[in-house]
């Protein structure tokens, strides 16, 4: 019933996955006691979902038959045009209660585009943006890095963590339902790394009434802890035609645990990757700050509304804030507020006891009762292909040792991540199981394979996937091995 | 340097100096030279008497055209400075046809990941491949050996009709607005 409904909501392309995803935590049904004992994980059996995690599921269902408190903050009979909405000239804050990593990014995408400049001539101030979603656990890696390299890809694979390709630089992050990302979206000309990162830290600091850790802005942008400098955001940046964003992780109450754990590599087993230009992640040491998402997401709205009002009141009164106050209260809340009452937004802002001056910012919540324009979907779908989440990884070699054959291989793929070549190298005094002229022939097949893809359009060559390298080995021991190490499937 | 006064664009510093330190106002200055192409460049030398005209545009190209009705492509120095160090220059694919405007490939620095948009429509004829190893190069020689693309232009006209595309003093005139 609730499925029906779900899709009866999303009257476009809206397959089963997608629904599933919306309403399961990989982690808790998809462990065997293989898996357990490979990967030293017995712990995961025991996810629990979180209480945010509960929530969520609460708020699909029940934005479903519309009958719950979420749905104060959810418009209940107004306009529920996301295009609409994303177009406002003014400032807005948009909350995704959906949970699909590929979707949430396809909303995003879409409200920067979206986004309007303040003058369509002189394109140098916009209508800023901020938003926030909450992803079901998944692995995102920046645009241009390499997820052999970065990510345990077995383990994902076992445990069905969907690995997602953002289009911003950096590194690789581990979403889940204790971490919010926020997206702060304005011009280019007004593009620097610091000023969002010092509103997410002020907005918390500021917050008497909760017990989160103390946060500074280090000398590199990111928000780390003030008395141990342990990371608990993920900064990344996008500079396109006029615009920029600032997106960001927040560890509120993540699985470090299973974070960690996501992201090491025992380069014996799965091998030793070198991913010669791609992007490389820093290392950080994380904790979470320990804020619920709601609080987090009320309080960094309201940082975001006072910033706002800040650069209003100097774009008014270049001289300083304190004359012009007045003449901003009176003047940009009736703005707000005639939209407010246009689109039946919710105010996160204004529901907080905030200074007069300050600009309360109309909040857009994007749940299940909202149609999401055929574009959105489209770019959810295209950010799943496989050309785009593994086939985007720059040019780079895999080799692979194995100490029971012994004998490594040493894959060369090329661009697109179709296979160029491989080289097996075998040690001087040979006394594997299986003879050098065995393990060889078992490979014949794979480089013919590979030879002939080379005369033919990308998308014809080889794949470097588990499944496609071992489908051609003829040994069935190294063919599992093979495949098992390169991504877990085989 | 520059790149750390580049960092925070005027208006944004304005507003943030009081309240966050790390950013800095200080206008940057630059001269039409910073805008000249390498002449000790392979871009310069491709044909012997080097381009027939140079243009730049309002996103921080610039275009270098050739008698033949090709055109290098590359980013001036204003913006390799505000991108800060590159780690990663994403290429077009050679024999794509692209659209004045269209995306043809991004720079990752230390600091964001930034689209770059070809100025004209046209096939994009090479690729500099030299910066898929050594990024560091669009910060060197942003005018000279870390062009980005050679594109054939589908329309030369263009070149001096459009409005788009800014000549020497237009484009410095337009920084002096940054």
């Amino acid at each position: 019933m609730l499925l029906l409904r779900l899709l009866a909501q999303y009257p476009v392309r809206c397959g089963k996955r997608y629904i599933r995803r919306l309403g399961s935590v990989p982690f808790q049904d998809d462990l065997d006691p293989l898996e357990d004992e490979a990967f030293g994980l017995e712990d995961f059996k025991h996810y629990e979902p979180t209480e945010q995690t509960r929530k969520q599921l609460k708020n699909i269902e029940t934005a479903v038959s519309a009958s719950d408190s979420v749905q104060e903050h959810v418009q209940p009979s107004g306009h529920r045009d996301l295009e609409a909405i994303s177009k406002i000239r003014s400032p807005l804050a948009v909350v995704s209660k959906l949970s699909n990593p590929f979707l949430n990014l396809a909303i995003e995408d879409y409200i920067y585009n979206n986004m309007p400049f303040k003058n369509t001539q002189d394109k140098k101030a916009t209508f800023n943006r901020l938003m926030f979603y909450v992803n079901s656990p998944c692995v995102v890696i920046g645009k241009n890095q390499n997820p052999w390299k970065e990510v345990n890809l077995p383990l994902l694979t076992s445990l069905r963590i969907p690995l997602v390709r953002r289009k911003s630089g950096g590194g690789t992050v581990v979403h889940d339902n204790g971490n919010v990302n926020f997206s702060f979206m304005t011009s280019k000309h007004q593009f620097d790394r610091f000023t969002f990162a010092n509103v997410v830290v002020d907005s918390v600091n500021a917050d008497k009434d909760s017990s989160a850790v103390k946060l500074k802005v280090n000398e590199r942008g990111d928000i780390v802890t003030d008395v141990d400098s342990l990371k608990v955001s993920g900064s990344a940046y996008k500079v396109s035609k006029g615009k920029s964003y600032h997106h960001g992780t927040m560890l509120l109450n993540s699985r470090l645990d299973i974070l960690g754990q996501l992201l090491h590599r025992d380069e014996e087993k799965l091998g030793v990757v070198d991913a010669m230009n791609s992007i490389s992640s820093v290392k950080s040491k994380v904790a979470n700050i320990g804020l619920s998402n709601e609080t987090f997401i009320e309080i960094v709205t309201k940082g975001f509304g006072n910033m706002v009002t800040r650069d209003e009141e100097l774009l008014e009164n270049p001289k300083g804030p304190a004359e012009s106050k007045k003449e901003v209260s009176e003047e940009e809340p009736s703005e707000i507020d005639s939209f407010n009452e246009m689109f039946n937004l919710s105010d996160f802002a204004q529901s907080s006891s905030t200074p007069v001056s300050t600009l309360s910012i109309p909040t857009f919540v994007i749940d299940s009762n909202v149609t999401l324009p055929q574009s959105i979907i489209d770019e959810a779908e295209s950010l799943k292909k496989w050309g785009w989440i593994y086939g985007n990884t720059p040019k780079f070699a895999h080799t692979l040792t194995n100490e029971k054959f012994k004998f490594s291989i040493k894959f060369n793929v090329d661009k697109n991540a179709v296979i160029e070549g491989f080289e097996l190298a075998f040690p001087e005094d040979d006394t594997g199981i299986l003879s050098k002229e065995k393990i060889q022939s078992s490979f014949e097949y794979l480089d013919q394979v590979i030879q002939q893809g080379k005369d033919q359009a990308v998308g014809e060559r080889l794949k470097y996937t588990g499944s496609g390298v071992a489908g051609f080995i003829i040994n069935d021991m190294i063919s599992d091995w093979i495949g098992e190490s390169i991504d877990g499937t085989s | 340097m520059i790149s750390s006064l580049l960092r925070a664009p005027k208006l944004a510093s304005r507003f943030s100096a009081s309240r966050y330190p790390s950013s800095r106002i200080i206008a940057a200055r630059f001269n039409s030279a910073d805008h000249k192409i390498n002449t000790n460049s392979f871009v310069y030398k491709y044909l012997e008497e080097g381009p027939k005209t140079v243009k730049y545009t309002a996103e921080h190209e610039w275009l270098a055209v050739f008698k033949d009705d090709t055109a290098f492509v590359g980013i001036t120095k204003y913006a390799s400075d505000a991108l800060g160090d590159a780690t990663f220059i994403e290429l077009p694919e050679v024999g794509v046809t692209v659209e004045a405007g269209e995306s043809i490939g991004s720079v990752e620095s230390v600091k964001s990941a930034s689209e770059i948009y070809s100025p004209v429509a046209g096939e994009i004829l090479a690729i500099n491949q030299n910066l898929e190893s050594s990024p560091g190069l669009i910060n060197e020689d942003p005018l000279g050996e870390a062009w980005i693309a050679q594109i054939k232009l589908s329309d030369p006209s263009v070149v001096e009709s459009s409005e788009e595309l800014l000549d020497v003093a237009e484009y410095d005139a337009s920084l002096e607005d940054h």
